[in-house]
This record gives structure tokens, sequence and C-alpha cells, in this order.
């Protein structure tokens, strides 16, 4: 657990530190400052989401495996 | 080289060590294509367009190198040279030696200047990956195969049914781009879509790819599917509805790794996925996305082959390598860590690596091209790929990430040199192409007049895979892979075919039924006969005279009467009859 909240706050950090540095020594993405943040944050969570969904739907959990 | 060696077609090379490997029991001949495949990737960067042969009256342009089919033969080299070292003792002959004919086909697709040459390295294939696929030794390899090579001669047919139509119509069968919107156009794009994994027989991937042997799914992964990219983008490039697929394969790709408790099949799923990125290149169709997709597929081969090694190192360790069981092994495979690690970057597009030219590559001509929003849509899907190759799929074979209590680690037994060298090899070839991108842009089959390296580029690379990482990491305890299984287009069509084999039951069953009414009916009036005639029948009685008399004298009275009533009035008959003298 707290190997992941270490792991976490490391990305965060990271992602914040690259966003600031973007700022300060490019241009922004696509005329926004952090739009980059904004689409792993969009593409991250998308499928995420879709599985939490669809999981009831597409996997079953019988005594039968995947190979 | 030799100028009669340069019109050598470098899939003559493949074929004759794949007989030589089939034919020679010397287990020595297992080292031949580790010899071989480094003349045959020079040979191929050196031969030049052969003479046509003219063939039932057809002229067949059996030699064409393009500077595209160059550079994908080469991958399908690397990819070959790399199966034959990692299964040099794993392999068994007849398993190498269909390796060895797999790629043959595959170059002579890359080469082929015409239709027809193509469907035959197109046959050639198919019937090789089948025997691969069937040499497996895994539970379900047989069944699998069998799945296998009917939806690749279905895919066959419908290529083959295009060549004919387009030969039907008096067009020309050079290989290159067909005119749109035509039968001939459709059906082969059906053929090689089938190839590519699209839906809806796109799940063959995930069925069939877990179930070759670990060497096996190696040169499986690299080869059939690329082998359709380099097709859509010789014929098909700017084909509008190809986005449309490529962005479906990215969904359906990234959705169904997440589900996935089998590591190699998560690997298949992320292929699919991959590809997606190449098929929407080729719907834009223009010169730089060429490029990225070129770029993709070659950078592709290199880390999804390291990662099929590692998956296969635990296969072959564990004798199985599912999700839900796999025990943290990263200080036991110390170099098979490393190596899925570089892969894992090279993957997540990280820069020095070969992933980071080509995702640049490929998401700058969507940005240039007529629909910007698919530079957003490829955005988000690279992000996505933490959760199969990137992230997710070093975390739960490496780290014991998958089960939720700690599994104890077996003893495992030292790799072998050839599978530490072949491991070592391509994670090599995914750091190369990021090292020296100039050097590798030149490859490309056309100019590249951007640099893959800039600053902004690499920081929206970071903040993409950092953040989309952090996500990937929040959401893991819902996330945690379980034992089971997923519902894919096959079950859909495995549900059809019962159905159609309910109808066809019922029908036999009407059948059967109305014979059975047929032959009762018949049966039953035969013994009313039998019953009325027999030698108990009631005709077939002794009648004594007086009885029989009788009943003569029956029927004549019966006759008269009716005679009489036929002729005159019933009352007249009476009269007459009984002398009434009216």
């Amino acid at each position: 657990m707290n190997r992941r909240l270490l792991l976490s706050c490391g990305l965060l950090t990271g992602a914040l530190l690259f966003t600031v540095i973007e700022l300060l020594l490019a241009k922004p993405a696509q005329g926004q400052p952090g739009a980059y943040l904004l689409l792993g944050l969009t593409g991250g969570a998308l499928p995420v989401l879709l599985t939490l969904l669809l999981r009831p739907l597409l996997r079953r959990r019988e005594n039968r495996h995947d190979a | 080289m030799m100028p009669e060696l340069a019109i050598v077609h470098p899939a003559l090379l493949l074929l004759a060590t794949a007989v030589l490997v089939a034919a020679v029991p010397w287990p020595a001949i297992r080292r031949l294509p580790l010899l071989m495949a480094p003349l045959t990737l020079m040979l191929l960067w050196l031969v030049q367009p052969g003479h046509n042969l003219v063939w039932l009256g057809l002229e067949l342009h059996w030699l064409q190198p393009s500077a595209l089919g160059r550079l994908f033969a080469s991958a399908f080299v690397l990819a070959l040279w790399g199966t034959s070292l990692y299964g040099l003792t794993s392999l068994r002959r007849h398993e190498l030696a269909a390796a060895w004919g797999y790629a043959a086909g595959a170059l002579i697709v890359c080469f082929s200047g015409d239709w027809l040459c193509l469907l035959c390295g197109w046959e050639l294939m198919a019937v090789a990956s089948t025997l691969i696929i069937l040499s497996g030794r895994q539970p379900d390899s047989d069944k699998a195969g069998m799945r296998y090579l009917l939806i690749h001669l279905a895919g066959g047919v419908l290529l083959l049914s295009g060549v004919a139509t387009l030969a039907a119509s008096g067009q020309s069968l050079l290989f290159g781009p067909l005119t749109p919107a035509t039968t001939a156009y459709w059906l082969i794009l059906a053929g090689v879509l089938v190839n590519t994994g699209a839906p809806p027989l796109g799940f063959w991937v995930a069925d069939a790819y877990p179930q070759a042997s670990a060497a096996g799914m190696v040169i499986l992964s690299a080869l059939t599917t690329k082998t359709a990219v380099f097709v859509l983008l010789s014929a098909f490039a700017g084909e509008p509805l190809l986005i449309a697929i490529g962005l479906y394969l990215c969904l359906y790709g990234t959705l169904y790794a997440l589900l996935a408790d089998d590591l190699r099949r998560l690997l298949a799923y992320s292929i699919i996925h991959q590809v997606g990125f190449m098929v929407v290149a080729a719907g834009i169709g223009s010169p730089a996305a060429i490029n990225g997709a070129a770029a993709q597929a070659f950078a592709h081969i290199a880390y999804k082959m390291t990662l099929v090694m590692a998956a296969g190192v635990l296969l072959q360790q564990l004798g199985q390598c599912r999700a839900s069981t796999l025990p943290a092994l990263a200080r036991q495979l110390p170099l098979t860590s490393g190596c899925v690690l570089v892969a894992a970057a090279a993957s997540l597009g990280l820069p020095l690596t070969a992933g980071f030219v080509s995702k640049t590559l490929l998401v700058g001509s969507a940005a240039a091209s007529s629909w910007p929003w698919l530079e957003t849509a490829l955005l988000l899907s690279s992000a996505a790929v933490v959760f199969n190759a990137g992230i997710r799929f070093p975390a739960l074979a490496l780290f014991g990430a998958g089960p939720t209590q700690p599994q104890t680690v077996p003893p495992l037994t030292r790799l072998n040199g050839n599978v530490r060298l072949a491991l070592l090899g391509s994670a090599l070839l995914c750091l190369l192409p990021g090292w020296w991108p100039q050097l590798f842009c030149r490859l490309l089959p056309f100019a590249e007049p951007r640099q893959p390296y800039s600053l902004p580029a690499v920081l929206h690379q970071l903040q993409l895979v950092l953040i989309a990482g952090l996500v990937c990491l929040l959401s893991w305890p819902f996330l945690r892979p379980a034992a089971g299984y997923s519902l894919d287009w096959n079950t859909l069509f495995a549900r059809l075919f019962q159905l159609w084999q309910r109808l066809l039951d019922s029908q036999r069953q009407l059948g059967r039924y109305l014979w059975q009414l047929l032959t009762s009916s018949q049966v039953r009036s035969f013994m009313f006969l039998f019953r009325t005639h027999g030698p108990h029948g009631i005709l077939a009685r002794s009648w004594p005279t007086g009885s029989l008399a009788l009943w003569v004298a029956l029927l004549l009275a019966s006759y008269i009467v009716l005679y009489n009533l036929k002729t005159r009035s019933l009352w007249q008959f009476f009269c007459t009859s009984f002398g009434l003298g009216c």
C-alpha cells in the first residue's frame, strides 16, 4: 500500500514537473498548458470506466479459463 | 555482392532453409537459420527488381522491391532471427521449418509486384502459421489451429475472389493502389482486413496466438498482422473506412487486454491495439502517415517480440502464465526483467526508444491530416498503452501485482544462453531507433522532414505517460486480473453455429418423424390388408354355402332395388313390385 502511494506521488510529481518545464521552456501544446495532462488523464480513465461498466457483460468467472 | 545474387528472391533463401531444416535430421541443422537470417537481411537490401516470369499466359512480377517492402521485410527477418535463436533448443524441427516457411511467405508478399504473387505468399503464410499453432503443445492448440486455418482460408478466398474480379474486369493485376469502390477493391480489402484482426473475425489473434509454443508465438506476433498492414499501406492508403476500423481496434485491444488473465492473451490483445494505430495511419494515407505506420510496425515488432519472449520464459519456467497466480519473479529473472522494462518503455513511447520515434511520427501525421481530431484520438489511445504492454504486463509478469495474496516463488532453472541472447538482442532493437532516429528515418519509404526529437515532444510524451501511469496505479485494486474467460466475437459466432446446429438437428428430427409417420402408415395399411385378406382375414375364411347364397341373393336384391330406383320413382317401384295396381 505504501509502495503504491509512493509511486503515485512520484508519478504525479513527475507529470506536474514536466508541465512546469513545458510552461517555462516550451510553447504549450495545442495552445493550452497542461493539455497533455488532461489527455493522459482521459486516456487513462476512459478504459478503466469502460472496463468497469462492461466487465459484468464481457467477463465470465466460470471453471473455464482463457488459455 | 555478385550481380547474379542481386536478383535472387530473399524468400528463396528462407524456403531453402525451411526445406533443409525439415529434411535433414542432423541436430546441427538447427544452427543453420542463425547463419541464414543475416544473409537474408543483407540480401533484401541489395536485391534488385527481377525479370518477370510468364506462367499460364500471365506475367508474374515476382520480385519488385520497394522501400516500404524492404523495411517490413527487414523487421520480419529480424523477428525470424530472434525466434530461431530463442527457440534454438525448444522449437521442434518441423516447427522451425514452418516458421521459416511462414517468413518466406511474408517476404513474397513484401516483394511481390502483382496480386497473384502476393496471393501465393499470403496462402503460404496461412498454412505455415497454422502448422506453428498446431505444434503449440498447449491444451487447446488443435482446436485453435483449426479455427485459425478456417478464418485465414476465408480471408484467402475473399482475396482470391477480389483478384479474380480484378482480372475479369480487365484491370491491371499489378500490386498497388486499386480503383476505389469497385467490387474487387472491397473484396481484396475485406480479405486483407481479416489478417489485421478487424471485426468481426478479429478474435483469431487472441484465440490462436496464446496456443502456440513459447517460441512459436514470437514469430506469429510479428508477421501476419504486420503483413496485412503492409498491404493496406501499399494498396489502400487513404481509405477513410480504415480510420474507423483502426480506432475500433485500439479500443477493443485496450478493453480486452484489461480483462485478460493469461499474459500471452493480454499481449495478443495488445498487438491488436497497436495494429489499430497502423490501420488508422493507413486510413490517413499521407506520406507522413505511411512513414509513421512503417516506423510503428518496426518498433512494435521489436518490443512485442521482447515481451512475448518474456512471457514464454514464464510459460517454460512455471508451465503457465496466468496473471492472477504469478508470484514476483523480478529478482529471480533479472535479465528478463530488464529486457521487459526496456520493451515496456518502448511501447509507452518513452524518449530514447523506438516507440518514441514511431509515435511522434504517427501522431504528427494525424495532426497534419484532414481529420485533426485524430491526433487527440491517437494520443488517448497512446495513453491507454499503460493498461496492456506498458505498465500492466510488467507489473503482472514480474512484480506479482496480480494475486491479492503474496505467492511463493517456485525454484527456477537458469535460462539458456540462446534465450538470454535473444532477449538482449530484441531489447537492443527496441532502443536503437530511439538512439539514432536520423538513421532510422532514412530507412522509411518517404523522406521525413520532421525531427522526432524536440523539447515539446519529449515533455508532452512524458506528461502523457506519467499521468496515465498514475491512473493505472490508482485503479489497480479495481482491475485485478481474475480467472475466467471473456466473451468475444467468437462467443457470438459459437452461439450462431450452435443455433445453426440446432436448426440442422431439428430438421433432421422432423425428417425422422415424417419418415416414421410414413413407414408406420404403410405398416398400418399393410396390417389392415393383412387382417382382411391374410390367412386369418375375414375374406379368407371358409364360408357355408347357405350363407354365401344369402349374400348373393342380398347383392342381387340390392342391385334390383338400385336399378329400379335409377329408372323409376320409389312409389312406382313399390306398386309394380308388390302388385298394388296403382
